[in-house]
């Protein structure tokens, strides 16, 4: 079994046959690593080249709309108590509310800037529509019904049966009572569902809890283009290092009861030894041991819960969850001003003290508002 | 099921009914409960039932042929306290209930009841702190505490956290479980102190001696069949300035006869039960009397389609467990403007513009808040302790 690391897609593809299959019979299964984020891949012995990059992404969507198939009503029923019954403070709900206040502080600023800009905001993995809802629910808060009447909304997502379903619950938002607001959406279960938003078209493009399922930061290169010169990226996420390395996942797979045998042939896989993952504790500051101790806790949770569920109905666990400040290196490395100090003369930001609020007190939950670059630096 | 209470002295011998006076208002407890039970067993055993008439709310028990007299109020109160708890026991056991009853639209109304509530509430904090004093803010039937969480999450997220460090967070809720969770995922903000209370939210007022600077309370009321002694309770529980903010869900689907009977009908039910409920209430049944704006109509269309939805939904679903699961549609539901009308009559001060001049720096939007497009189907109310009105 000491063929690691692995760079050919074939082989790459074959390893993660071999680690699905370790863990398929439990009732929270990992699923393929090909969901991890892929600065971390490296760590489970993948190698990522130019030449697999652009196919290890394509499988990653797969493997997520794959997943997403599976997900019935009692799968986020069953999510959704294991994030109450595992102590999460705050849930997608919470980091919504933000990214709806965040986007609104923007949009207000860039108005007062400009009178009568029309705006065009872009929400990328909309879903039910439940992140625009938090825009509306804002702005209604805010009293910014004039503001409301400035703007159209593009809905980005991947499935039509959500965009249908966002449709019909952004039509009944209170914010239609006062002013109607136009709401367009882009859908398609294809890999390229980004490819159709407009060079320039848009001021401010917002998503919640949606870039931890990215393995590479290549969308955020899509999104820079698709924003206006003064445009603004309102990125509400989870950050957590749990998937950062197979001993957490060992961990993981621990807590959720793998057999001993498939346990030690993981460990042997990729050379890890138990409680590899204390050790590897020791260099993590308190918050981030916290956050995924819950994370943790998490999913061991929708582990138990999952036993209630029909197992075609099941999700997995592995997700492409990274730590903030390497998502900030992503940003930064696409085009994205990520420091206060550079975004303080940005008209989207004058009033703003800050351009990253906490939503969860351990940091595991974070909104950010990030401004395009005027001219994107050389990239390595 | 719905059985009368034992305890309550409550006759359990089956009564069948039989009309002598249909016009015929019971005020008698004894018959009340009988009449109760005759109704309860009218959807017994469907999958979506009305549960019984002690849900209902005081202005509404005269439509079911119930006379509210100072002799019978509290046995009836205390009976309907009883229905509540099971239904809320049940909830707990059957997860399915929840499952089925939260639709998207629910999902969506609640959040952004909870957003501006959240929103009026830190407004309010932030008008009343003064950099010194501990404010004391109290949700009511907390459960996980999702309002109460929201808060300090946002505001944590607006660099708030002096007042969160001052600010005191009461969860009222009968379920201790709820209770623990609700402090597992409040702790971590760090606010001064976290109260758990595993009461009634009358009980806890009764003997609450705090004073409360802003109370919450979300889809509650609607669950209150004699809500103005609540709304009492709350005002006398208020510091000066304090406010009370309320997320509920409103219709007048349960307060007439003829509404259910209009449900029954859409979801098919037998026409031996169908003419067992005319037989009760043949008297009762005249849709004219039912006045309501277009808003309040529109939401008794809105309830009657969201019954119909999970209906449907339990139909074709493949659980047995959401087959065998237990729905009642009854609820002490009133509209946005008595709810309105019921504060003020309580002391409230509701008027939005009296509200910002009590708080002038605060951003206080209109009062209350319509969440649905020509619907009054859910609002939020945001109501200042005024002068009590004693007896």
């Amino acid at each position: 079994m000491d063929f690691l690391p692995v760079r050919k897609l074939d082989d790459i593809l074959a390893l993660d046959k071999m680690v699905q299959e370790l863990t398929c019979k439990l009732s929270y299964p990992m699923g393929s690593l090909l969901k991890i984020a892929g600065r971390y891949l490296p760590n489970f012995g993948i190698e990522v080249t130019d030449q697999n990059r652009a196919e290890l992404e394509r499988s990653s969507l797969t493997n997520y709309f794959s997943c997403w198939g599976r997900a019935a009503k009692v799968t986020l029923e069953a999510i959704k108590k294991a994030t109450t019954d595992a102590g999460f403070p705050v849930n997608n709900s919470h980091l919504n509310d933000e990214v709806g206040k965040m986007t609104v502080d923007v949009l207000m600023n860039l108005a007062r800037a400009d009178k009568t800009r029309q705006f065009m905001l872009t929400d990328i993995g909309a879903g039910d529509g439940e992140t625009t809802a938090a825009v509306f629910d804002a702005m209604c808060n805010e009293g910014a019904f004039d503001l409301a009447e400035r703007c159209e909304f593009l809905l980005v997502e991947p499935s039509e049966e959500n965009l249908w379903n966002a449709s019909k619950n952004l039509r009944d938002h209170r914010i239609n009572q006062e002013h109607k607001v136009r709401i367009a959406t882009v859908g398609g279960t294809n890999h390229n569902f980004l490819g159709r938003i407009k060079d320039g078209e848009s001021d401010v493009i917002y998503s919640s809890a949606v870039f931890h399922h990215m393995i590479f930061p290549t969308y955020l290169d899509r999104l820079r283009e698709g924003l206006a010169a003064d445009g603004v990226l309102v990125v509400g996420d989870w950050y957590t290092t749990i998937f950062k390395h197979p001993a957490f996942v060992a961990e993981i797979l621990r807590n959720l009861d793998i057999d001993k045998p498939g346990y030690a042939e993981f460990l042997s896989l990729f050379k890890c030894s138990e409680g590899d993952e204390k050790r590897l504790t020791q260099h993590m500051d308190r918050d981030e041991i916290i956050t995924n101790f819950r994370m943790l806790r998490y999913i061991v949770t929708i582990g138990q819960e999952f036993q209630k569920i029909p197992v075609e109905n099941r999700d997995e666990f592995l997700e492409g969850h990274c730590s903030f400040e390497d998502r900030k290196v992503d940003l930064e490395s696409k085009g994205f001003m990520t420091e206060m100090k550079q975004l303080s003369g940005h008209h989207g930001f004058s009033k703003m003290h800050t351009n990253v609020r906490n939503v969860d007190p351990y940091g595991a939950a974070k909104v950010g508002a990030f401004a395009k670059q005027p001219i994107l630096r050389k990239q390595r | 099921m719905n059985k009368p209470s034992n305890e309550m002295g409550v006759n359990k011998k089956h009564y069948v009914f039989e009309e002598k006076d249909p016009k015929h208002v019971f005020t008698n407890f004894d018959e009340i409960v009988r009449f109760d039970t005759d109704f309860w067993n009218v959807t017994k055993d469907l999958p979506i039932r009305t549960g019984s008439l002690m849900r209902l709310s005081e202005e509404s028990f005269r439509n079911w042929r119930i006379g509210i007299t100072p002799e019978n109020k509290q046995l009836i109160k205390r009976l309907g306290e009883d229905f509540r708890q099971k239904d809320y026991c049940e909830k707990q056991r059957d997860s399915s209930i929840r499952t089925v009853e939260t639709t998207d639209w629910i999902d969506m109304i609640r959040n952004g009841m909870t957003r501006a509530m959240v929103h009026y509430a830190k407004e309010v904090l932030l008008s009343l702190d003064d950099g010194k004093r501990a404010l004391n803010v109290c949700e009511l039937a907390s459960g996980y505490g999702k309002v109460s969480v929201s808060l300090a999450a946002s505001l944590l997220a607006q660099g708030s956290n002096d007042l969160l460090s001052r600010t005191r967070f009461y969860l009222v809720d009968y379920s201790e479980e709820k209770l623990k969770r609700a402090v597992e995922k409040l702790e971590p903000y760090n606010p001064a102190e976290i109260v758990t209370v595993p009461m009634s939210d009358e009980e806890f007022l009764a003997a609450f001696k705090e004073k409360s600077d802003v109370m919450l309370s979300l889809c509650h009321m609607h669950k209150r069949p004699f809500l103005g002694d609540l709304l009492e309770k709350i005002n006398d529980s208020l510091s000066r300035k304090g406010v009370v903010i309320s997320g509920d869900l409103h219709s007048s689907l349960p307060s007439h006869p003829m509404l259910m009977y209009q449900l029954l009908e859409r979801m098919g039910t037998e026409n031996r039960r169908l003419k067992l409920f005319r037989d009760m209430f043949s008297a009762f049944m005249d849709a004219k009397t039912i006045p309501a704006s277009a808003e309040e109509n529109r939401a008794i269309t809105d309830h009657q389609e969201y019954w119909a939805g999970v209906y449907n939904e339990i139909l074709s679903s493949k659980s047995t467990g959401t087959m065998r699961s237990r729905h009642y549609v009854l609820g002490a539901f009133d509209t946005t403007k008595k709810r309105v009308a019921l504060m003020e009559d309580k002391g409230f001060i509701i008027d939005p513009d009296k509200v910002r001049r009590a708080f002038p720096k605060a951003k206080i939007g209109s009062n209350p808040v319509h969440m649905a497009p020509g619907s009054d189907r859910a609002s939020v109310v945001l109501a200042m302790k005024g002068k009590a009105l004693k007896g």
